[in-house]
């Protein structure tokens, strides 16, 4: 209690400073959030894109219905594997004549039917590893009944290279904001402790333990963080109301998509709080007291 | 209570202390003396081990202060209570606050402190400025505050540094009265002064320090 009494009269006396280190963390914590929209979007898009995946098991047309049943339960036993479906050679030819229907002529005269049945195989969504399909489609191919196995190889392997990179380039993105905004709190915290270096000296002198003097600046770093947390939110809301609900959204068609999740949203909040302890902390830790 | 062998105390090219001895008994009130830079503020201040010594030892309450470890410097601190030469009120806090800090400082709680803040405050006068920041009040009602900081806790040792020394005759008199109250409850008082009138007629024992040395020791 006494502790928050001294960091709100110490706030106070240093408003200036402080109001610049709310401004400069909130400015920070805004970035860090918008950030976040982005890579958990990129995130989003990219496991959409994994679900667009699939692969496809030719079958020999000689397959028995004791072979493609065997078949089946031998490729849902992969941990991966998601669902399949059986396409037979008339749902094939049928399906390619749909989308062909322009080129109509092409079927005129065609004796039989040239398609194989197949299966469609659909993975589950955070493990599809192109490694994993790799194995799994070299695996199928040597099972009986089976003609060949295709999956687009380069198309897993590029949305591979896009999640790795968002992420990484995200989690060095924001370890570089953190990082920013924890120096500001550490050196706000730093400047308001020599600043009242008097005040330290006599409350040491007057018999005050180390604690009882770092209580108030520990207690004012963590409200200046709540506080820039607090505003970095407020400036997310009035950006995303602004822009997004007033309409700007439907003009840029990629924000129509995007997502705006309210955990994320409120995240600067108890970030704010804790970078602002934390970085009092660190200012506070290597000072003789 | 303290107790002074040999100490001897150095700032850069200066000899502030050259070898002083000396002991101050349980419920003892003690007068330094000596000029502008005899040593009597470093004497003080080697009590409440704001500065350690080069050479000699100090005993404070039965314990050995020169070997102790820093971190129960605080709990000596909390023992002792300090009227500092310059004050030392905190600016950004009321009276109370800056009164009612001794206490929080020994963790007491804020309903409990209330009672005994006011009692003090009432004792030196200042009942009334309470509310007060320490800017506004004159030097002899901030020389009182610190008293009143000073010995709201009720501390078994009462170090005073020049406690007299902006004030008018007839307010370093009310002061001397204070102290003298203070001593009169059991509590060893330490007054280091250059004020002659301060200790003239006390019949208390009065040290006078000179080059780094008790030179004289008399009666006041």
């Amino acid at each position: 209690m006494s502790g928050l009494r001294s960091a709100l009269a110490g706030i106070w006396k240093e408003k200036w400073i402080n109001l610049l280190s709310v401004l400069s963390m909130g400015v920070g914590l805004f970035i860090l959030l918008v950030a976040l929209f982005a890579v958990y979007n990129l995130n989003y898009f990219a496991s959409k894109l994994q679900d667009r995946f699939s692969m496809t098991v030719y079958l020999d047309d000689g397959i028995s219905q004791q072979g493609l049943a065997s078949l089946e339960t031998a490729i849902k036993a992969s941990q991966a594997v998601g669902t399949i479906s059986y396409i037979s050679k008339a749902a094939a030819l049928q399906e390619l004549k749909k989308d062909m229907k322009d080129s109509a002529y092409l079927f005129e005269g065609l004796d039989g039917n040239p398609l194989p049945a197949s299966i469609e195989v659909r993975f589950k969504r955070g493990s599809l590893k192109s490694e994993a399909v790799q194995g799994l489609a070299s695996q199928i191919k040597e099972m009986q009944g089976v003609q060949d196995v295709e999956y687009g190889a380069k198309f897993l392997e590029g949305i591979e290279r896009i999640i790795t990179g968002a992420r990484s380039a995200g989690v060095a993105f924001l370890a570089a904001l953190l990082a920013g905004v924890l120096f500001v709190c550490y050196s706000t915290v730093k400047i308001l402790f020599y600043r009242r270096k008097d005040e330290v000296e006599t409350l040491g002198l007057l018999g005050a333990g180390g604690w009882f003097i770092r209580a108030p600046f520990l207690v004012e770093g963590a409200l200046l963080g709540l506080a820039g947390g607090l505003l970095a939110c407020l400036a997310a809301y009035g950006v995303f109301g602004g822009f997004f609900l007033g309409g700007f959204a439907s003009s840029v068609p990629v924000l129509r998509y995007m997502l705006f999740p309210s955990v994320i949203f409120f995240m600067p909040v108890p970030a704010g709080l804790f970078i602002g302890f934390t970085g009092a902390l660190i200012a506070l830790g290597r000072i003789k007291i | 209570m303290v107790r002074f062998e040999n100490v001897i105390k150095q700032y850069e090219n200066q000899q502030a202390l050259t070898g002083v001895t000396f002991q101050a008994i349980r419920g003892e009130l003690l007068f330094f003396t000596g000029a502008s830079g005899a040593g009597k503020s470093t004497l003080l201040k080697l009590i409440y081990r704001a500065i350690e010594p080069d050479g000699g030892s100090i005993w404070v309450n039965g314990i050995d202060t020169v070997s102790m470890r820093a971190g129960h410097v605080p709990g000596l601190r909390r023992t002792i209570g300090v009227v500092f030469q310059d004050f030392r009120l905190l600016s950004g806090r009321t009276i109370y606050d800056n009164v009612a800090l001794a206490l929080r400082i020994r963790g007491m709680a804020e309903r409990a402190l209330k009672t005994q803040v006011m009692e003090v405050l009432k004792m030196v006068g200042l009942r009334h400025k309470s509310d007060c920041w320490p800017e506004t009040l004159s030097g002899g009602e901030q020389q009182r505050a610190v008293i009143a900081r000073a010995i709201v806790a009720e501390p078994v040792l009462l170090l005073a540094d020049e406690p007299t020394g902006n004030l008018d005759p007839d307010t370093a008199a009310g002061v001397m009265r204070i102290f003298k109250d203070i001593n009169s409850r059991g509590t060893t008082v330490i007054i280091a002064t250059h004020n002659r009138d301060l200790y003239t007629g006390t019949g208390r024992k009065v040290l006078k320090l000179a080059d780094g040395k008790i030179e004289t020791e008399t009666t006041g």
